[in-house]
């Protein structure tokens, strides 16, 4: 044990006269803190927005005046979707996926404003927050700090010292591990204790213990894999030059080109149909089945039809019910359904998308590390989906809530001079999102956690396996 | 020895390193492959345009043959869609999608074609808030991540094979040698760097541009030769950027090595770090105002209007004259106080919209002026300007839009406003969306200054290197 320490020791000592890996280490550290800042800035000032504009919407919802169910229907009201609480951190999905939904009847309005839209060319480059700087910059230190950590020491030759010494190969490995995660540590470090400063000290929903382990447990499985596999990359490689090379390169592949290459893949995969045609796929639907402001509209000459035989009545005149609501109750059960079949169809083509892409993430755990981190977080797709999806279902209930006041609180006969009396409009729910729980989120991951278990498992069986040829590669080369 | 036995001596030693043979292949098949992705994406927003143009003509189909068939004697379908009512002629249902059509050189540069549209649906109740729904259905994951184009390719991947081409090509020798006799011929450092790195830039660019030009003769881009050629220019200045940068490292007389990691951390702050910092400075500095309020003010501004629409209709009518075609009605439609109180909510957004356009200006103003001290920021900046995807050209079309909606407006509203009813005789003068595209000499005047300074910071390091290279011995 000691000398893994020693090793360890050694390790580190070497990478503190290394000039660019202190000088890296320092960078990767303060764009940590700066992005923490700045997400942690921004998403404060957005939610108590937020915050305040959903207050002023409730309220200006309560204190209708006397109406007309139907006006109300078209008055509609507005829904916020909150961010996560640790939407700093990583903000996933959040800002390409719409922020504020306006429900109304006759239609789903699909959720608008992403910030994304209102960005500029720069975006492309990708945002600095404190997740990427964690998934993407980091291992990039670890390699720095690790490239030559056995290759090194087989080039000047101390390899087989340190052998002589006594130290087995195995130990040899664990303590440069344990050298270069001191590195890894110590960029993460302020990071997370930012970060944990911000969330303690900070007003508003606080987010659950359990998602920031998640969020801990994720980033340093991913980091501990890097470590690791930075040293079997030394280890293998004859020259510190090669190894830097290679590690290079596969840091470029990971986390540079695969999550485009992903995205185009499972684009190709699962090819997502244009706006343009897709609301022209549903207006045709909703076409098909009838038209609710159409009374010689066929559906609902049936419709009629059948009330005046159950009610055995001769005209919709005569019925107990109001027609004219009950037509409104009909026609937006009908297109309610429609357009949600087709907005589940659409959403079950970017499930795919993103199955696939999970099925990538075993080739890049770049993808299932952001896919684990996206879930902890509650900024992934799901989050987006449970918003839209809650908020429909809110939609449609108070929709038919105000048709069934139509139906049987307001008489036919005279209909658009009647009101509903200003009291009705408090007794409406509230609307309250439930974003989907930590536990679900990861159980629908096994792939990601699954590919972060492999990266770990690889590199770590490749020293295993590799250890014994150790001392014969050291002694091979001859030392420059 | 010359300049072509140090090439021919290149090409030897290149191709007898097999790790070097791999990276090269796997870089063409990504080269292809990114094109083949670009062709893709221009191929669905081409069906994509076809298919909205043709859901134009059918509009109007339908509007025509129903008039025809009024005038026959028939009863409109459904007394809300009349389409002799003027605000439904104007309106959804007679609406006429405004398009522009992919940039010319998209399959070579995805750029912001994938966030923002490029059709509206333009009636007389298209307003600000039209232009901030979202664009397409797509998922926001694979718009976060960024399309694997081209231009990714160049911007991020070349570099990085450049260095790895060139980090040693003088310390190699050194640590080999090989220095010493190389430069005991009558041939300079200088000359001996520039003939290496001539040689691996004419492979690397000449594949990058190949690539290239396949696209474009592919999807017919050579329409716009201006266009290609900026293209081309920049792919050529920004890699030969990144081989002088090599060779100045490589004059500083280090090792090979110590090249490797400077120059991955001149790649990492440049592409990466410097890029996403600007990025979040420009949000912390300039931020936008929340959509949120934007929101909310619309759905204030309807709620008022509806309750003052006569007071609205006779302002309307004062500030609009040409509007209400001379004629003031004294005792105003429905259709005229409907429209007044559009208007109003259409005039509050702007006041909002406003306020968020100056902020985003000013983002982009700090993003102009810090995108100097990044090669890859100027070269993005041109590469997709030049294929048509760029900020301004999008920015063009939203513009035109707007003034088309508001000859929408002028050729319906007057109408609306004296409750008079239209015929199919109108429909052929009913205004159609012409996009007047910028000229290549635009986008010239616009490439113009980027494209220096990305030449200059390539002549500031061509210098530094052949100061460097000019204190090289073969003693070192």
């Amino acid at each position: 044990m000691s000398n893994i320490l020693l090793i360890a020791r050694r390790q580190v000592g070497a990478m503190r006269e290394d000039r660019y890996v202190v000088f890296l280490l320092g960078l990767v550290a303060a764009l940590g803190i700066v992005s923490v800042l700045g997400a942690r800035h921004h998403t404060a000032s957005e939610a108590e927005q937020r915050a305040r504009y959903q207050a002023l919407v409730d309220r200006q919802w309560t204190e209708q005046p006397d109406r007309h169910p139907h006006r109300v229907i078209h008055y509609g009201f507005l829904v916020f979707r909150e961010e996560a609480p640790l939407a700093f951190f990583d903000p996933g999905v959040g800002a390409y996926a719409g922020t504020s939904l306006f429900l109304e009847g006759h239609r789903q309005n699909s959720a608008s404003f992403g910030d994304a839209r209102h960005a500029t060319a720069l975006l492309s480059f990708g945002r600095l927050t404190p997740a990427a700087v964690l998934g993407l910059l980091l291992p990039l230190l670890v390699v720095a700090a690790g490239f030559a950590s056995v290759s090194r020491e087989r080039e000047q030759g101390t390899l087989p010292l340190l052998l002589a010494q006594g130290a087995t190969p195995a130990r040899i490995m664990a303590g440069k591990v344990l050298g270069i995660g001191t590195a890894a540590v110590a960029a993460a470090l302020p990071i997370g204790l930012i970060t944990v400063a911000f969330v303690a000290t900070g007003g508003g929903e606080q987010p659950s213990i359990a998602r920031m382990a998640a969020l801990a447990a994720t980033y340093a499985a991913y980091l501990a894999g890097w470590v690791l596999l930075t040293v079997w990359v030394s280890s293998r490689r004859a020259s510190s030059r090669a190894a830097l090379a290679q590690l290079v390169a596969i840091w470029v592949v990971l986390c540079v080109a695969a999550p485009r290459l992903g995205a185009s893949l499972v684009n190709a995969l699962h090819p997502v149909p244009s706006r343009a045609q897709f609301t022209a796929q549903v207006e045709e639907a909703q076409r098909q089945v009838g038209d609710s402001h159409n009374p010689d509209d066929p559906f609902f000459r049936a419709l009629r039809d059948e009330y005046l035989a159950r009610y055995q009545v001769a005209s919709v005149e005569e019925l107990p019910v109001n027609w004219a609501g009950v037509v409104s109750h009909e026609g937006e059960a009908v297109t309610s359904r429609i357009s949600e079949e087709h907005q589940l169809e659409l959403l079950a083509l970017h499930r795919r998308q993103d199955r696939a892409m999970a099925w990538l993430g075993l080739l890049s755990p770049h993808l299932a590390a952001r896919d684990l981190s996206m879930a902890a977080a509650g900024t992934g797709p799901e989050a987006m989906e449970a918003f839209r999806a809650q908020a429909e279902a809110h939609r449609y209930d108070i929709i038919q809530r105000l048709n069934d006041l139509h139906i049987h609180e307001i008489h036919y006969e005279n209909d658009r001079a009647q009101r509903i009396a200003r009291q009705e409009w408090a007794r409406f729910p509230v609307f309250r999102p439930d974003p989907p729980s930590l536990r679900r989120v990861l159980a629908d991951r096994p792939l990601s956690l699954a590919a972060l278990g492999l990266w770990i498992a690889l590199p770590l069986a490749g020293l295993g396996l590799g250890r014994k040829r150790l001392p014969r590669v050291g002694m091979d080369r001859p030392s420059r | 020895m010359t300049a072509r036995s140090v090439l021919r001596n290149e090409w030897r030693l290149l191709m007898a390193d097999r790790a070097l043979r791999i990276v090269l292949g796997l870089f063409a098949v990504l080269l292809v492959y990114a094109l083949a992705n670009g062709v893709v994406w221009m191929r669905f927003q081409e069906r994509t345009v076809e298919a909205v143009q043709t859901g134009n003509v059918e509009r109007t189909r339908a509007l025509a043959d129903e008039l025809a068939a009024i005038e026959n004697g028939a009863e409109p379908a459904s007394r809300f869609a009349d389409p002799r009512a003027p605000n439904v002629m104007g309106g959804a249902r007679g609406s006429h999608t405004a398009v522009l059509e992919p940039g010319p050189l998209t399959a070579l540069a995805v750029g912001q074609s994938d966030l923002l549209p490029y059709y509206y649906d333009v009636n007389i109740y298209t307003n600000e808030s039209s232009f901030h729904q979202n664009g397409e259905v797509e998922n926001p994951l694979n718009l976060m991540v960024g399309r694997f184009d081209l231009t990714f390719v160049v911007i991020y991947l070349l570099p990085l094979l450049v260095l790895a081409l060139s980090f040693n090509v003088l310390s190699e020798e050194r640590e080999q040698g090989t220095l010493a006799l190389t430069l005991s011929q009558p041939v300079s450092a200088r000359r001996v760097v520039a003939a290496k790195l001539a040689f691996r830039a004419l492979l690397l660019v000449g594949m990058v541009l190949a690539a290239s030009l396949l696209g474009i003769l592919v999807t017919g881009g050579f329409g716009s030769p201006g266009r290609v050629l900026l293209w081309c220019a920049t792919v050529v200045t920004y890699a030969l950027f990144w081989f002088v940068l090599a060779a100045w490292v490589n004059s500083l007389r280090r090792s090979s090595a110590w090249n490797a990691t400077v120059l991955v951390g001149a790649w990492l702050v440049l592409v990466v770090v410097l890029p996403a910092a600007i990025n979040i400075a420009s949000g912390l500095l300039h931020p936008l105002p929340s959509r949120v309020q934007m929101v909310t003010a619309q759905r204030e501004a309807s709620n008022e209007a509806v309750n003052r629409r006569s007071e609205l209709l006779a302002r309307y009518l004062e500030d609009h004259p040409e509007m209400a075609g001379g004629v003031v009605a004294e005792e105003p439609g429905l259709g005229a106080l409907a429209w007044a109180a559009t208007d109003a909510v259409n005039r509050r957004l702007e006041e909002v919209t406003s306020e968020h356009d100056a902020r985003r200006a000013e983002q982009i103003a700090l993003v102009r002026r810090y995108r100097f001290l990044s090669p890859a920021l100027l070269a993005q900046e041109v590469l997709i300007d030049a294929a048509g995807t760029g900020d301004a050209r999008f920015a063009g079309f939203q513009s035109q839009v707007r003034a088309f909606a508001e000859q929408w407006r002028e050729f319906f509203v007057p109408a609306i406003l004296a409750s008079e009813q239209m015929d199919a005789s109108v429909l052929p003068d009913v205004p159609k969306f012409r996009l007047e595209d910028e000229e290549g000499a635009d986008v010239a005047r616009r490439a113009g200054v980027p494209l220096t300074v990305l030449g200059a910071l390539l002549v500031l390091a061509g210098v530094g290197a052949g100061v460097g290279l000019g204190r090289v011995r073969g003693a070192d």
